[in-house]
């Protein structure tokens, strides 16, 4: 506050304001506190209320029910069996290839970066459906498994095997990405320190380099975990039906067996589990998640020194301290082994994950120029048929503008709540910051299961469902954890002197937002628009429970016509889409590269 | 009691130095030659400083030295054995690095037991020579705190006690002081050097402060554009530096652009541009100079004394004074002159009677003894002063 105070000094002399102005930039947290509360915290309160009712009142009925049933358990067991399993496989496979970027000169780092992005920006729903032609029975790994001189190749889709090989190519740039911004910061000096002092490169990792990284290695496994957890669209097309997880679950409770209370109560467990698992990992989430304040959150700061009880003082036994240097001598030789196959390992994890993250997409875009209506690949003949059939589809094109609508308009709003609610947050009182950021990050951490249902349960008896209302507040509500923490995260590395300079300099609120804030947060509001706007883009959840039949989404359709039959449509519209999304970026490119030519040119104009 | 007897045998076993020789060394990347060609042998218990400006390929050899570059050519051996391709943890050299580069989630402690336990040390081993470590550099009870609980000082001595404790045959050091301010680095430059002495240790100390250089090292090899310029005592350095690059880097110097001449006796003299009395003026190198060549001659400014007009002989060249810098001992004076402008750094003990004001004109005169010409090359020449 002291710093507040000092464009008053200046205006004090020319006495016309209030020697102590109240601050109330509080104010612009509202709106997204309102939209948060109400479109988010209300929905899932009356979820919760549901899951206690009956038709005589309160009950815990529902709740024994479910717990009593073999069904709902082996699907909370698979679910976490899958959710370990695939954090795993990501953490490991993410940590190699982090590693090996940071390693790499930095223009092998870019492409290799692009790699890691595009299917990371890639939909979810196309991803998974090109692992169905890649993993089918007669699909490419069957394919080349046969050339290979395998006769009977294993069941690797419609079952647990593929679910797992999906939900890892769709999470491990979850995984690899936070991993690789902390790597990226790490500084290497101690690691060479190690080396001077006699440790091999494998056991100077693990000492010296490993630590560092621990807190973003959990992070990453607490996002792949909690993401694994709320799955829906990958193991509903890649799983067989056998192999439902727990919000495929929750959705058959609510539709197919018509139990909403059974539904909610299922609901409520799941949500207990993430919410205690947010908990436990709350301290190793919260700077990756930019939930904390401009204070690191009290977590970390009191997590390196101190924390473990330093040895030698207390004395301990002879017979321990043996044993001790007993097991870091054995953990030093398995280093040194592993270190010698460093880099088989890098290369590998390398080669396995760009193979994961890039097939999928190369399928698709091969796929798309099939002739056949049903699947085989690689097609027999090529046509651009699909191309024309999905142009000439209205009801196609319709759901692809209606799409187009619902996710700009909802990006939109979720950046101006979002902008103002980040500013408040960063520059407003310190103290309800961290419940503040926490609510904020909830629409992320709850399975868009439990909230789609919740919403739908709280709405549907006012004519929303079906309309395109229905659908943008809830998308609304999905993109502010974006559009929030990356304006914050701008906001805080701008210099709260600029915004006094400016004041002091005799501008209003109003001047200081135009010519300060917005130009200085224009990245970050950009990059929130584009992470709100693919959140309801991608969105199959929501609109399996908030479309009708006048208003099918573009993912809703696309999950349809996947779920009846396997043919090359999708992959022409994820061609479609992945053609747009490059020619916005070029788009974007070319009008920078234009302006600044043009300037240029002015400038010289000028100077002559 | 058994605790003190095995303190000493540590002391002992720090105390061998190794021998240390460089040979031939070169570092080339693409066409870029970062180091060409160092050779320079050091000998047990000898401090060596290697200084240079940053670019000079100070850097690339320390990191040859510490394996973190092959080197292209050449040989690194200590004691007779030739490390130049070993891996970095095979070398047994402790290295202080530039930021001390401690382990910000260990202990003191465990950070100065790490090298003990690489080489696969008992606990119980350890300690005791830990123990010892930290007293050497006047740590003892700091054991159990993290790096991050210490002073800039502190963390520097953490640096150097973990560098130190498994008796290295050679300890290397990064511009150990480079992060400490100005009262603390001369302190430490005191305590390294007694530190380095009561060990016998083996010391390369890279750095770009000639201060550092000249107050703690037996010898120094000052580097420039990846080669030794020039190796030798800090004497040797400051009074007989072997090229103007030396002359202007170690210490000040004024630098004035003339001509050698071959005189009657056969001695070589300079004449100075500008003088007007064309006066042949003596060198204390004159026997390394060539005739009819362009030469620089360089003086300090401690050297150059400023005379009242009058007392102005044959040799003395007249200038005004254009400013003076207050220093506090000295005072900096600035003249301007037929033959260049040149500062006078002048005691202020000396000044009692006759202080210079700006704008006085002087008589500026320096004994033939205190100026040495260089000869003026494609590189390096002609600083301007």
């Amino acid at each position: 506050m002291s710093v507040d105070s000092s464009p008053e000094r200046f205006t004090d002399g020319l006495a016309t304001r209030p020697r102590r102005r109240p601050d109330h930039r509080w104010l612009t947290l509202v709106p997204l506190l309102a939209v948060l509360i109400l479109l988010f915290v209300v929905p899932l309160c009356s979820l919760l209320v549901d899951s206690f009712r009956s038709a005589q009142g309160f009950t815990l009925e529902n709740y024994r029910e479910q717990v009593s049933s073999p069904v709902f358990w082996r699907a909370i067991r698979r679910t976490l069996v899958v959710a370990a399993l695939s954090t795993g496989i990501c953490v490991a496979l993410g940590y190699g290839m982090a590693y090996a970027l940071t390693r790499m000169p930095k223009r092998v780092r870019g492409v290799l970066l692009v790699v890691v992005l595009v299917p990371y920006f890639t939909s979810i729903l196309i991803r998974s459906y090109a692992w169905i032609a890649i993993l089918a029975p007669n699909g490419l790994v069957a394919q080349a498994l046969a050339l290979l001189g395998v006769e009977t190749p294993p069941d690797l889709v419609f079952n647990q095997t593929g679910m797992l090989i999906g939900t890892v190519q769709i999470l491990l740039p979850l995984a690899l990405l936070p991993i690789y911004s902390v790597m990226s910061g790490i500084d290497r000096a101690p690691v060479r320190a190690a080396q001077s002092l006699g440790a091999s490169p494998a056991v100077a990792h693990w000492h010296v380099y490993r630590p560092a990284t621990s807190s973003a290695v959990m992070a990453a496994a607490a996002l792949v975990f909690i993401s694994t957890l709320g799955f829906y669209v990958t193991p509903a097309l890649l799983g067989g039906p056998g192999d439902t997880l727990i919000a495929q679950s929750i959705l058959v409770q609510f539709s197919n067996l018509v139990d909403p209370a059974g539904a909610a109560a299922q609901a409520a467990l799941l949500l207990l589990i993430v919410l205690v698992l947010f908990a436990i990992l709350f301290r190793h989430l919260a700077p990756s998640l930019s939930v904390g304040g401009t204070e690191p959150t009290p977590a970390t700061t009191t997590a390196r020194p101190g924390r473990r009880p330093p040895r030698g003082t207390a004395g301990p036994t002879e017979r321990h301290e043996e044993l001790r240097t007993l097991r870091a001598r054995i953990l030093d030789t398995g280093l040194d082994i592993v270190g010698r196959l460093r880099l088989p390992i890098l290369l590998g994890s390398w080669i396995l994950g760009a193979v994961l993250l890039v097939t999928p997409l190369v399928v698709v875009a091969i796929w798309s120029l099939s002739d056949a209506t049903y699947l085989t690949f690689p097609p027999e003949e090529y046509s651009t048929r699909w191309f024309a059939d999905y142009f000439t589809d209205e009801a196609w094109i319709d759901s692809t503008f209606l799409s187009l609508g619902l996710a700009s308009t909802a990006a939109v709003v979720s950046v101006v709540i979002g902008g103002f609610g980040a500013f408040g947050l960063v520059r407003g009182p310190r103290r309800p910051r961290l419940p503040i950021a926490i609510l904020v990050a909830m629409p992320l951490i709850v399975p868009p299961m439990i909230y789609s249902l919740g919403f739908f349960v709280l709405v549907a008896p006012h004519n929303l469902v079906g309309t395109r209302l229905g659908l943008i507040l809830p998308y609304v509500v999905l993109g502010l954890p974006f559009s929030v923490s990356i304006t914050a995260a701008a906001l805080r590395n701008l210099d709260v002197r600029l915004e006094n300079a400016a004041r002091s300099l005799g501008a209003g609120s109003l001047s200081v937002l135009r010519h300060v804030l917005l130009p200085a947060l224009r990245p970050a509001l950009v990059s929130g628009f584009v992470f709100s706007f693919l959140a309801a883009f991608d969105d199959v959840v929501v609109a399996t429970f908030m479309s009708g039949p006048t208003a099918v989404t573009l993912p809703l359709r696309m999950f349809q016509d996947i779920k009846l039959e396997v043919s090359p449509r999708t992959a022409v519209v994820a061609v479609v889409l992945l053609g747009a999304g490059a020619a916005a970026v070029l788009l974007r490119f070319v009008t920078a590269w234009l302006v600044r030519t043009v300037r240029v040119a002015l400038s010289r104009l000028g100077d002559s | 009691m058994s605790e003190v007897s095995e303190g000493v045998q540590v002391v002992d076993q720090v105390a061998t130095g190794g021998e240390v020789e460089l040979d031939g060394l070169s570092k080339r990347y693409g066409t870029v030659e970062a180091v060409c060609g160092v050779s320079l042998s050091i000998r047990r218990g000898e401090f060596l400083a290697i200084l240079g400006p940053s670019g000079a390929g100070k850097t690339t050899l320390l990191n040859m030295l510490t394996g973190f570059e092959t080197p292209t050519s050449g040989a690194i051996r200590i004691n007779g054995r030739d490390v130049a391709r070993l891996a970095p943890h095979k070398r047994g050299i402790g290295v202080v690095f530039q930021h001390y580069a401690l382990f910000k989630h260990m202990t003191v402690a465990q950070n100065v037991g790490f090298p003990l336990r690489m080489r696969r040390m008992s606990s119980r081993e350890q300690r005791s020579h830990i123990q010892h470590a930290l007293e050497l550099v006047k740590l003892e009870g700091y054991a159990t705190r993290f790096p991050d609980q210490l002073s800039g000082g502190q963390q520097q001595r953490v640096a150097l006690a973990r560098a130190i404790v498994f008796r290295p045959a050679l300890l290397l050091m990064d511009e150990p002081l480079g992060a400490l301010d100005k009262r603390l680095r001369e302190h430490m430059r005191i305590e390294i050097k007694r530190l380095q002495r009561n060990l016998g240790a083996t010391v390369i100390y890279v750095t770009h402060d000639q201060g550092e250089a000249l107050t703690m090292a037996d010898r120094v090899a000052v580097m420039n554009d990846g080669a030794v310029e020039q190796l030798g005592t800090p004497i040797d350095l400051y009074e007989r530096p072997a090229s103007a690059f030396v002359a202007d880097f170690v210490g000040e110097t004024n630098f004035f652009r003339g001509r050698a001449v071959l005189d009657a006796d056969g001695r070589v003299r300079v004449v100075l541009d500008g003088d007007r009395l064309g006066h042949r003026r003596e060198v204390e190198n004159a026997a390394s100079l060539k005739p009819d060549r362009n030469v620089d001659v360089g003086v300090r400014p401690e050297q150059v004394s400023l005379l009242p007009v009058e007392c102005a002989d044959g040799t003395a060249v007249l200038g005004t004074v254009s400013e003076v810098l207050y220093e506090g001992a000295t005072a900096l004076h600035v003249v301007e002159t037929a033959i260049g402008n040149l500062n006078a750094r002048l005691s202020l003990k000396n000044l009692r009677e006759t202080r210079w004001a700006v704008g006085d004109q002087v008589a500026v005169h320096w004994d033939a003894r205190a100026a040495r010409g260089y000869h003026v090359a494609g590189r390096g020449s002609s600083p301007s002063s």
